[in-house]
C-alpha cells in the first residue's frame, strides 16, 4: 500500500474520510453491493459455526451452501448512526451527510460507481429511498436496458465491430470537458466567499474530472476480456418497457444481475451497487417469475410480529428469492475463470456484500442489541443481517460465520473499502480499522 | 384520461377545469349519521412490560416553526445558484429547440433528490453529482445531434449552407441567450468560436455547430439559474435577465420566452407590480399549470397511490388508483386556478367524479365517464382531506393508519414536526389486549394511547382518528365490521390550544377560525416557489396575513410572490 494525497469528492462539511490506495498491479478486484430493506426475519436464517445455512428455519441463505467456502457470514454488526427507515441513508454512507463507501472506493480507484435499482415504484419515495451518495442522493438506474450502456462503457453491442483506437468524436468530448472544467473554476473564484455555492461548484467539477479519469482508465482494472457486449435477453428485453411497473419487476431483477455479472467478468465495471426496493418499499411480491407471495413487502410482509410464525415466514419466503436469485444470476456466473487473472476464478478477486438498514422489519430497530428480542423460541441477539460473499482478491478468509457484538457497521464498510485496497482510517466521524476476524 | 406522468406531462391536464355545475349526489348506503362507539381505549396499566417499549423515549418534536413563523416583515435569503430540475431542463430544452419534437426522447437525468420538506426545488439539495453529470453530457449530445441532423439544422439555421464564421457566429449568439437566459459576453463568444472553428475544421461546420451547442447546454451558466445578483446599498440585487428567470421557471416551469427576455433587456422588470403582472399572465396560461401542480403533489404526497393494491378492492391498483389522482389534481386545479382560498382548500363541498368513481364512493351517478363537479352528500368530508388518494395513501394495504393519517395532517396542514420513532416499534399485535380490539381506533389507543408510547402519538394519533369513517381505500364507510366508528377526539394546536373534534369535517373547519393552516400552507408555498430561499423563511409577509384573513385567493398569495422583496434582492 501506498499513501497518496487524494483530493476527495467531498464538501468541506461533509465528513472526511482519510484513504490510502493500493499500487497498481495487484489483484483485479471488484465489488458488488446488495441492498435488500427491511432486514431479514433472524429465525429463518442463523448460521452457525458449522455453516449450515439450512440449518434455521426455511433457510434463507440456503442457495450459497454450494459457495459455503467463499461466504462469511457477519454475527453482530450494528448501525450506530441512525435507526429505523432513517438508516438507509446511513447503510453505505456510514452517517448521513457522508458519501457512500462505493464511491469512496470508486474516487479513490479511478474507477466509476455504478448504481442500479429495482423498485417497482415509481421514485417518489423521497428520503426512504435515499441509499446511496454520490456528492448528493443517487437516484439508481431503473431500467436494465439503460443501465447496459452504463456498466459497458465502450463496448459495441454483440455483432457490431469494435471501435479501434479513440475516435475524433472522444477527442471533441474531451475539449468540450476542458472548456466546461474551466468556466467551472471560473464560477468558483467568482462566487469565493459563498460557502454552499463554492462547494455546490465542488461536486460538480470532482464529478466532471471523475469522469474524465474513469473514460482514461476505464474501470481500472485495466483489463477488458470481451470485444462486444454479451447478449442479454432480460435487460435487452426492457427495452422500451416501464422499469416501474410491478409486472416487470422480475425482468429488472434478472436484467440487472445478468448485466452486473457480465460486466465485472468483462472487466467493464468494477463497482456495482444493486438498490432492491425502498426501506417503505409497498410492493405485492406476487409479480410474474416473483416469489409468488399477495403481499406487499414493507407492510404487512415485513412487519409481522414475533408472535406471527406464519407471516414471518412468508416474509422469509420472500427474501430467501431475493437471495436465490443473487445466487442463481451473479454469483453463479463469478464462479468461473477470472479474465483479468487467469488460474483464479472471478469469486476469488470479488467482494459481494449483502446488508439492510434494519435488523428485522418486526422490531424495526437497526442497531445491535444482545440478547433482547424474545422471537423464534428465545431471546436472540439482533444485528444487521449482512455477508460478504467471495474472497476478495485473497482478503477474506471465507467459510466462517464469525461473531463480532456490537461491531459499528462504518468499520465493515471500512473491511470492504480495504479489500478493494482502499484504506481507511476515519469514515463518517469516527476512527475505523478493517474487522480482524474476516481477514484469511 | 389519465393521470398526468413525471415526463412529457405539459398540457395534459390543461382546459380539464371541471363544469362547476355541480352535480348533487346521494350517498348510497349507510346512515352517514353521527359517529357512535364508547371510544376510550381499555385499560392496560397491567401491561406494563409491553408499554415499557416506548418508556424513554424523548418526544423532541415541535412545531416545524421556521416554515410557519409568521415575522411581520418579510426577509430575504442568501445569493445562490439552483441547479435545473429534470422536469425544468426537460421543458426549456424543448422548447429552445421545438424542432427535434418527438424525436428526442427527452432528459437523461434520474429523480432530482428532495429537501427535508419533501420539495425537489430546494437549491442546497440540487447538485451535480456523478451521475447527474453523466446523464446531462449524454443528454447535451443527444439533442446537439439531433438539432444538427441535416434537416433540422438546415431548417433552424438557414445560413448553415455557407459554413461561415458569421453563421456559427449567428448561432451560438441566438442559443446561447436562450440557453443562459442573458447575451453571451465577448469572452464568452469568442472561446465557444473558437471551439467550434476547431472542431468543424477537424470535421465539418456541423460537427463544430454539435460540439459547442453540447458544451454550452452542459455549461453551469446553462444549467444553473443564477440567483446571485449586483451589489446593491443594501444586499445584492437581481439582474433583470436573472428575474425574467425567476418568473418563467417559478410560473411556467420552463426557461424564459425571448418575449420574456426582451422585457428584461428593456429593464421592464423592476417593480414588483411589474413582475406580478407578468405572473399573473403566466398562470393564465392553462399550459403553465403543472410548474403550480407540481407543488401539490410534492407537498401532499397523493401520487404514491398509484400501483398500490388494497386488499378490499382488487380493482384498486389498476383501475381505481390512477381515477383517485385525477380527482385530486382536477380538485386541486378548481381550488388554485378558479379563485379558491385555503379555507375553500379545506372545507369545500364539492368533488371531481366521473362515472366509474362515483360508483366507487357510493355517491350514486357522475353522468359520464367525463370528470365534472359533484357536490359531496352531507357526512362525507370536506375539501383536499376527503380525497380518495389521501385517504388511501395513509393507509395500509388491509387497514386504514390513525398515525399516518395524524402525521399528515400534523406535518401537512399544521406544520408540526414529528418525533423520530424510537428505537424499537413493538408490532401492533403484540399489543396485550389487541385480539379483543374491535376496530382500528381501539387497537391503537391500545398500542399507542398510554404509558410510553403515548408520549408521543397523542399529538398525531388523535388527530387520524377523526378519518376513521373512511377506509383504506378513501371510501366511507357507516361502521367498521359491523363495529360503531368514533371519530371524536380532543387535538392539541401549535399554539397549545385543545379542540374537541367530532368528524373530519371539524378537522377541516380548523382552518375557518384559526391561522395555522394557512400559515402553515403559505409558509411551505413560499419556500417550494422560491428555491428553499436558501434556508431562510418569512419570504413574502405582506401578503399571508391577507392570506390568513381571506383576503386574497391561493393563486393572488402565489402571484404575490413575485412582488416579496426576496424575489429580487438579497443579503450580503
Amino acid at each position: 500500500m501506498k499513501a497518496i494525497g487524494l483530493g476527495l469528492a467531498v464538501p468541506l462539511a461533509m465528513r472526511m474520510s482519510r484513504l490510502a490506495v493500493a499500487q497498481a498491479g495487484e489483484r483485479p478486484t471488484r465489488l458488488f453491493v446488495f441492498f435488500l430493506p427491511h432486514g431479514l426475519p433472524i429465525e429463518h436464517y442463523e448460521v452457525g459455526p458449522d455453516m449450515d445455512f439450512s440449518s434455521s428455519g426455511i433457510g434463507i441463505f440456503s442457495a450459497l451452501q454450494p459457495y459455503r467456502d467463499y461466504v462469511t457470514v457477519l454475527r453482530g454488526v450494528g448501525i450506530n448512526t441512525s435507526t429505523n427507515h432513517a438508516a438507509i441513508r446511513s447503510t453505505l454512507t456510514g452517517a448521513e451527510g457522508n458519501n457512500s463507501i462505493d464511491y469512496e472506493i470508486a474516487t479513490a480507484l479511478g474507477s466509476t460507481a455504478h448504481v442500479l435499482g429495482a423498485h417497482a415504484n415509481p421514485p417518489t419515495a423521497g428520503a426512504d429511498g435515499q441509499l446511496v451518495n454520490h456528492g448528493g442522493w443517487v437516484d439508481p438506474i431503473a431500467n436494465p436496458a439503460d443501465a447496459l450502456e452504463d456498466l459497458f462503457n465502450g463496448l459495441a453491442e454483440s455483432g457490431e465491430a469494435a471501435p479501434s483506437g479513440p475516435s475524433d468524436e472522444a477527442l471533441f468530448r474531451a475539449e468540450g470537458l476542458a472548456l466546461t472544467e474551466a468556466e467551472l473554476e471560473a464560477m468558483q473564484r467568482e462566487l469565493s466567499g459563498l460557502t454552499g455555492e463554492e462547494n455546490k461548484l465542488r461536486v460538480h467539477l470532482e464529478s466532471l474530472r471523475a469522469y474524465k479519469q474513469a473514460q482514461e482508465t476505464g474501470s481500472g482494472i485495466g483489463t477488458v476480456s470481451c470485444e462486444s457486449r454479451p447478449v442479454l435477453e432480460a435487460a435487452e428485453s426492457m427495452a422500451g418497457k416501464d422499469p416501474y411497473a410491478k409486472d416487470n419487476l422480475g425482468t429488472v431483477i434478472d436484467g440487472h444481475l445478468e448485466a452486473s455479472a457480465q460486466a465485472i467478468l468483462c472487466g467493464t465495471a468494477r463497482i456495482i451497487t444493486m438498490q432492491n426496493l425502498y426501506a417503505n418499499g409497498q410492493v405485492r411480491m406476487d409479480f410474474p417469475g416473483g416469489p409468488g407471495i399477495s403481499e406487499e413487502h414493507h407492510a404487512p410482509l415485513s412487519h409481522y410480529s414475533s408472535g406471527e410464525a406464519t407471516g414471518r415466514e412468508k416474509f422469509a419466503q420472500v427474501q430467501k428469492w431475493y437471495y436465490t436469485k443473487l445466487v442463481d444470476k451473479l454469483i453463479s456466473v463469478l464462479d468461473q475463470d477470472d479474465p483479468a487473472d487467469h488460474g483464479r476464478k472471478v469469486l476469488e478477486n470479488t467482494t459481494i456484500l449483502t446488508i439492510s438498514e434494519i435488523v428485522d422489519g418486526s422490531n424495526h430497530t437497526s442497531n445491535y442489541n444482545p440478547q433482547t428480542w424474545d422471537v423464534g423460541g428465545g431471546p436472540r441477539e439482533t444485528y444487521i443481517p449482512s455477508l460478504i460473499i467471495g474472497k476478495g482478491g485473497g482478503y477474506f478468509k471465507g467459510g466462517q460465520s464469525v461473531h463480532i457484538p456490537g461491531t459499528d457497521h462504518r468499520a465493515l464498510l471500512a473491511t470492504v473499502a480495504d479489500a478493494m485496497g482502499v484504506k481507511i482510517s476515519n469514515f463518517a466521524g469516527t476512527s475505523v480499522s478493517p474487522i480482524a476476524e474476516v481477514k484469511a | 384520461m389519465k393521470a398526468a406522468t413525471d415526463s412529457g406531462w405539459r398540457g395534459h391536464l390543461v382546459a380539464l377545469l371541471i363544469p362547476m355545475a355541480l352535480v348533487a349526489c346521494t350517498a348510497g348506503g349507510g346512515s352517514g349519521g353521527k359517529e357512535t362507539g364508547d371510544g376510550d381505549g381499555d385499560s392496560v396499566s397491567e401491561e406494563e412490560e409491553f408499554l415499557s417499549t416506548c418508556e424513554g423515549h424523548e418526544c423532541p418534536g415541535g412545531t416545524r416553526e421556521g416554515v410557519r413563523a409568521v415575522c411581520g416583515d418579510s426577509k430575504v435569503g442568501p445569493r445562490l445558484l439552483r441547479r435545473l430540475t429534470r422536469i425544468e431542463l426537460e421543458n426549456s430544452l424543448r422548447d429552445i429547440f421545438p424542432e427535434v419534437g418527438a424525436e428526442w426522447g427527452g432528459v437523461e437525468l434520474s429523480q432530482d433528490p428532495v429537501s427535508s420538506l419533501g420539495f425537489s426545488t430546494d437549491a442546497k439539495v440540487l447538485v451535480v453529482n456523478g451521475p447527474t453529470f453523466k446523464n446531462m453530457l449524454e443528454t447535451a449530445e443527444e439533442l446537439a445531434d439531433l438539432v444538427t441532423a441535416p434537416d433540422t439544422l438546415s431548417t433552424l439555421l438557414p445560413c448553415a449552407s455557407s459554413g461561415d464564421v458569421a453563421c456559427a457566429t449567428e448561432f451560438i449568439q441566438r442559443y446561447g441567450m436562450r440557453l443562459f437566459r442573458r447575451p453571451l459576453s465577448d469572452d464568452e463568444l469568442n472561446r465557444y468560436l473558437d471551439y467550434q472553428q476547431s472542431v468543424a475544421g477537424r470535421s465539418d461546420f456541423a460537427g463544430g455547430i454539435k460540439w459547442v451547442l453540447s458544451v454550452m447546454m452542459q455549461s453551469p451558466r446553462a444549467f444553473y439559474r443564477s440567483e446571485i445578483g449586483m451589489p446593491a446599498a443594501a444586499g445584492h440585487e437581481l439582474t433583470q435577465y436573472e428575474l425574467a428567470t425567476n418568473l418563467a421557471f417559478t410560473y411556467a416551469g420552463t426557461t424564459p420566452s425571448e418575449e420574456l427576455l426582451a422585457m428584461a433587456e428593456a429593464g421592464q422588470l423592476t417593480s414588483p407590480e411589474q413582475r406580478m403582472a407578468v405572473a399573473e399572465a403566466l398562470l393564465a396560461d392553462g399550459s403553465n399549470w403543472e410548474a403550480s401542480r407540481e407543488f401539490f403533489r410534492q407537498w401532499l404526497g397523493y401520487r404514491q397511490i398509484l400501483n398500490q393494491s388494497r386488499d378490499a378492492d382488487p380493482t384498486f391498483a389498476e383501475e381505481v388508483s390512477p381515477l383517485l389522482v385525477v380527482e385530486t389534481e382536477l380538485f386541486l386545479d378548481q381550488i388554485l386556478f378558479n379563485r379558491g382560498t385555503a379555507q375553500s382548500m379545506m372545507t369545500a363541498n364539492f368533488t371531481a367524479l366521473n362515472d366509474r368513481l362515483s360508483s366507487f364512493y357510493g355517491f350514486g351517478a357522475a353522468p359520464t365517464p367525463e370528470f365534472v363537479a359533484v357536490e359531496r352528500p352531507a357526512d362525507r368530508g370536506l375539501g383536499i382531506l376527503a380525497q380518495g388518494s389521501l385517504l388511501a395513501a395513509t393507509s395500509h394495504q388491509a387497514e386504514t393508519s390513525p398515525t399516518l393519517r395524524g402525521l399528515l395532517y400534523t406535518e401537512k396542514f399544521l406544520c408540526m414536526e414529528p418525533p423520530p420513532p424510537p428505537d424499537i416499534v413493538p408490532p401492533l399485535s403484540e399489543a396485550p389486549g389487541i385480539d379483543e380490539a374491535k376496530t382500528t381506533r381501539e387497537k391503537y389507543e391500545l398500542f399507542h394511547g398510554t404509558g410510553g408510547c403515548a408520549n408521543c402519538h397523542q399529538a398525531f394519533d388523535p388527530f387520524g382518528y377523526a378519518f376513521e369513517h373512511f377506509d383504506e381505500t378513501g371510501r366511507y364507510r357507516d361502521d367498521e365490521d359491523g363495529e360503531p366508528i368514533d371519530t371524536a377526539a380532543v387535538v392539541t394546536l401549535p399554539d397549545d390550544t385543545q379542540r374537541a373534534i367530532e368528524t373530519l369535517g371539524d378537522l377541516s373547519r380548523v382552518v375557518n377560525d384559526t391561522d395555522h393552516v394557512e400559515n402553515c400552507i403559505s409558509g411551505l408555498m413560499a419556500t417550494y416557489f422560491l428555491s428553499g430561499g436558501g434556508g431562510a423563511n418569512c419570504l413574502a409577509e405582506e401578503s399571508r396575513g391577507r392570506l390568513a384573513a381571506g383576503e386574497i385567493t391561493l393563486k393572488e398569495y402565489l402571484v404575490s410572490l413575485a412582488g416579496a422583496p426576496h424575489f429580487s434582492t438579497r443579503g450580503l
